[in-house]
């Protein structure tokens, strides 16, 4: 292991002496060796700055590591998640009816359809527009409140999907809210109507202040038109949370209430009745789909060799950028302009489980983890912070993501048809052409330039990602690639993904700080900046008090 | 253009109260009418409809027994003027159907055209019509004439003689046309006439009915209002009434219109908007209100319960769109009926249609019960809705209706009572504009 490590370690040092360009001409085939294919998903990663030696050595380091066993670890239920002693089980949630289950958790398959049962009961009557508001009206506003794993992947999906042929278009419309300031709430009660508005409540917990604040606000808002709490919660409340009971105090009614389960990270809950909005929008069947390509995904990544198991590769190219070329930061950039929240996803989701310094036994990791992902729809970001990709001083490593067939033969019959194939070709384009200039610079330039300010110095890595085409299954798998990535990088670095202490403390110091806003005497408990920043606070409202 | 009318022979095609009305007038003229059955198509006239259109049957009788008029199953080939009444909604086999009356007539045939299709069906028929022309020996050029309907049921015969409004699309002057002798004693008699192109009647002809649908619709959005505001709608409207700009036609508020005619009016005219500006938000805003006002009872039903709806049995009077038919048509209670069912509401309907077994029922799917009788339908249950105005239900007995129902309420989308009635007999009475409670 430790030889491998040093091997490791030297490979990198040549790395980083080198140019990618020198890998093309090495005479070795790197579209053979680099590149991956599986089902609707094509990857070249020939851009890396890896030769084949450091790709041998990294699967040894794979093969020497286990990871297969903790493959194995996280598909029969250990409790992988170890600071919380529970497995995850998220893939049990895209598993079809007739799965074997667990055997130690023999019935999850049977509940994960009880449940999407009774989300399916409910998504029908909203879609064949049956559900009343407390004056009997139909509900024709949809209001999800929900922060992180909660809201985020139900608005990628949403929105991902918008082109498919099943949406409810405008006939109901559908809102996410999650910034615990009321930025969002407050512009939204103002145009919503309280007899067709209902909100669902997404929270594992059934706690997150930043949606219980939300919450709070919308319910008086309701209650000040239905003139009943009662009502206002019966008609208007949808709780979707892995606590029943929290549920039941607050007031959900029984057949409102929708569950998921401990063992389900938020930011891998998209599956389960978390993804109540995207059956709204789209109906069930397209919800089934999309469970289907998770678990076409789950199966790929259960039986492949490491090597064409598309999410590892992934994995083991971050690994290297990360631990060993220490490129620590990665712009994901997808070129289709319904994936424009994928980078915000994934900055989640991988940051949120991979962001540690621990490893699982509680000892310090001795490498680098997860990079800063941070991204944007590639084609704006060209006009943006692409200039310091080229021409900057830091190394990034970009991962490139396109669709297809996208507007190709007779998939509009409108007469733009035409002209939105040139804009699918065009995006294409752009995409190569920048995955080319960072890999190599001018060379390819028609003309030497000399002006050192017009050069371009290549030599910064990446992967592109072709989809076949974006449908609710393809989308499926590709969410649940990204997951499984993750999960391997996690046993790469030997850190438990599953959970996230790190964003623990901020919130109940946050208590305190709510406290001394409004009272002085709590204030000197706080560092002097902090306490200053408190003072300003009030401050400022006491001039705004005695203006008045 | 001189023709002998008792030499010259008319083709009728339809089964409809028009159609018949049609060739009984025409026989009555002089004509040799013959009558055929058009193409098949949906129609939802029952025959009780018919017969009870004063005097029709009789005149049909007395024209057969003259020999004016006869009946035949098959397209009779002697006749040059056809009047084709079609009701159906497929213009291709209108066109295919009129094609078949002049191929291989090397004689000038006369089509009178009375459809409810969109705009644009005469100006289509006669485009086809010329093609086939064109590639046959002949150049005599046929005729075609669009005439909307009009007279009215209950007064049939008389509006046929003396229209308030004849429409006659043709391209050709006047008296050139075949009308002019088919339709003389009409013509005469009728307070205006217009000569008009073919596609300018479908225009006029639709835009009339649309702007009625969108007038209930005005009448219905403003009922919401008052109510809201605890007015006095009844008696606001009849004031209005009094207006003659405003008029008393069209006036009454009720659970949202049924049917075809207006809707179909509405649709052509939002069609013909198509591709202008924003289409027509005239249009929009009627059928969009008129959807609404179909969800009407079932939101007075839902909050005079307070939204609790568990184990709740009601009935339903009046099913068809209208009285005096058996269409279910675009009817309110199809919406009200699948409120009611989807809140696991147990349902009694009855309609006086039911008895004769015209009512399509099976529209409802066995998810209702239905009854005979309309004092069977409330026994025992928590709320009577009225659907439709049908006479039978304005004349009841009042301590009956109480004294079956479990719960003395009625949800009334009618209006065919008197609040203050219902207040005497001490049941509490929700109409379309008023919402009031009986103490």
């Amino acid at each position: 292991m430790e030889k491998i490590i040093e091997a490791l370690k030297e490979e990198a040092i040549l790395a980083r002496k080198r140019s990618i360009k020198s890998l093309f001409n090495s005479g070795a085939d790197r579209i053979d060796l680099f590149t991956a294919e599986h089902g609707s998903f094509k990857i070249d990663y020939s851009k890396q700055n890896i030769s084949s030696q450091g790709w041998s050595l990294l699967l040894d380091y794979y093969y020497k590591s286990k990871i297969d066993h903790k493959i194995h670890a996280l598909f029969s239920g250990k409790p992988v998640n170890v600071t919380e002693n529970r497995p995850a089980l998220h893939f049990a949630l895209r598993a079809p009816k007739d799965v074997r289950s667990l055997p130690k958790h023999s019935s999850i398959v049977a509940d994960v359809h009880d449940e999407l049962e009774a989300m399916a009961l409910i998504v029908r009557k909203i879609r064949k527009r049956k559900w009343r508001g407390y004056s009997g009206k139909a509900i024709t506003n949809i209001v999800s409140l929900g922060v992180g794993g909660s809201e985020l992947g139900p608005l990628l999906v949403c929105d991902a999907l918008q082109e498919i042929g099943s949406s409810i278009g405008d006939s109901i419309k559908l809102h996410f809210v999650s910034s615990m300031d009321g930025t969002q709430i407050s512009q939204l009660l103002e145009v919503l109507d309280p007899e067709r508005t209902l909100f669902i409540i997404s929270s594992k917990s059934f706690t997150t202040v930043d949606t219980f604040y939300n919450v709070n606000t919308a319910l008086k808002w309701l209650t000040s038109y239905s003139g009943s709490i009662e009502l206002a919660k019966n008609h208007h409340f949808i709780g979707v949370s892995a606590s029943q009971e929290k549920m039941e105090a607050w007031g959900i009614r029984k057949e409102n209430q929708l569950i998921f389960w401990n063992w389900v990270g938020g930011r891998f809950s998209l599956w389960s009745t978390i993804g109540l909005p995207i059956a709204i929008k789209y109906g069930m069947d397209v919800f089934y789909e999309l469970l289907e390509g998770g678990y076409e995904m789950d199966f790929h990544f259960k039986n492949s060799t490491p090597e064409s198991c598309l999410p590892t590769v992934l994995a083991l190219i971050s690994f290297w950028n990360s631990s060993f070329l220490e490129i620590s930061a990665n712009a994901v950039l997808p070129y289709d302009g319904r994936l424009k929240l994928l980078p915000n996803y994934l900055s989640q989701l991988e940051m949120e489980s991979n962001g540690k310094a621990v490893s699982v036994n509680g000892t310090e990791v001795r490498f680098k983890t997860s990079p800063i992902i941070w991204g944007e729809l590639g084609p704006n970001a060209q006009h943006a912070f692409y200039q310091l990709l080229h021409q900057g001083t830091q190394d990034v490593s970009c991962d490139f993501i396109s669709t297809v067939k996208r507007y190709h033969n007779g998939a509009r019959p409108d007469v733009e048809a035409d002209f939105l194939y040139q804009q699918q070709s065009l995006s294409l384009a752009n995409c190569f052409a920048q995955s080319s200039v960072l890999a190599f610079g001018d060379i390819f330039a028609e003309k030497e330039e000399i002006n050192p300010h017009k050069r371009y110095r290549g030599n910064q890595p990446s992967t592109t990602l072709l989809i076949e085409e974006l449908t609710p299954r393809i989308l499926g798998s590709l969410i649940a690639l990204y997951e499984h990535k993750t999960y391997v990088l996690s046993c790469l670095w030997d850190i438990n993904p599953f959970d996230q202490w790190g964003v623990e403390l901020g919130k109940s110091i946050s208590e305190e700080a709510l406290r001394a806003i409004h009272e002085p005497n709590y204030r000197n408990k706080f560092d002097d900046s902090t306490k200053w920043l408190l003072t300003q606070v009030s401050d400022w409202s006491s001039k705004d008090d005695t203006n008045k | 253009m001189t023709l002998t009318s008792s030499s010259h022979k008319v083709n009728v095609y339809g089964e409809s109260l028009e159609a018949k009305t049609i060739a009984a007038c025409l026989a009555k003229s002089g004509f040799f009418v013959g009558i055929t059955e058009g193409l098949s198509c949906d129609i939802n006239y029952h025959e009780k409809y018919l017969a009870s259109e004063p005097g029709l049957n009789q005149l049909l009788e007395d024209m057969s027994a003259v020999g004016q008029l006869n009946h035949y199953s098959r397209k009779r080939s002697d006749a040059n003027i056809h009047w084709v009444v079609y009701k159906g909604k497929s213009s291709d086999s209108l066109i295919k159907f009129i094609l078949s009356l002049v191929r291989g007539k090397t004689e000038k045939q006369h089509i009178i055209l009375t459809t409810s299709l969109g705009i644009g069906t005469h100006e289509t028929i006669k485009l086809e019509v010329d093609l086939l022309l064109s590639r046959s020996e002949s150049n005599e050029r046929h005729e075609i004439i669009t005439i909307p309907t009009f007279f009215r049921e209950g007064t049939a015969i008389s509006d046929f003689y003396a229209p308030q409004l004849l429409l006659i699309g043709t391209e050709e002057v006047p008296s050139n046309t075949i009308v002019s002798t088919l339709l003389s004693d009409t013509l005469g008699n009728a307070r205006e006439t217009r000569f008009m192109e073919g596609v300018d009647v479908e225009v006029v002809n639709n835009a009339i009915s649309a702007f009625l649908a969108m007038r209930v619709s005005f009448i219905n959005e403003l009922s919401t209002l008052l109510e809201s505001r605890n007015a006095n709608f009844m008696s606001i409207i009849d004031a209005m009434s009094c207006d003659p700009r405003f008029g008393k036609n069209y006036n009454q508020a009720g659970c949202g219109f049924g049917g075809v005619a207006l809707q179909e009016a509405v649709v052509n005219i939002q069609n013909l908007f198509k591709g202008f500006d924003s289409g027509s938000l005239m249009m929009q805003a009627t059928l969009d209100i008129n959807e609404d006002q179909k969800d009407i009872l079932f939101r007075k039903f839902w909050r005079y319960f307070e939204s609790d709806l568990s184990n709740k049995k009601v009935a339903i009077w009046g099913a068809t769109f209208r009285p005096d038919t058996s269409s279910l048509i675009n009817s309110p209670a199809i919406n009200l009926v699948n409120a009611l069912i989807s809140e696991s509401v147990e349902v009694n309907l009855y309609d006086p249609m039911i008895k004769s077994s015209k009512l399509d029922a099976e529209l409802f799917d066995g998810s209702i019960n239905v009854s005979f009788s309309k004092y069977e339908a409330i026994k025992g249950v928590d709320a009577l809705f009225i659907v439709t105005d049908w006479d039978e239900f304005k004349d009841v007995d009042f301590e009956l209706i109480k004294s079956n129902l479990n719960n003395p309420v009625i949800f009334d989308g009618r209006n065919i009572y008197e609040i203050q009635k219902m207040n005497q007999v001490g049941i509490t009475y929700f109409g379309i504009g008023c919402n009031n409670y009986s103490n």
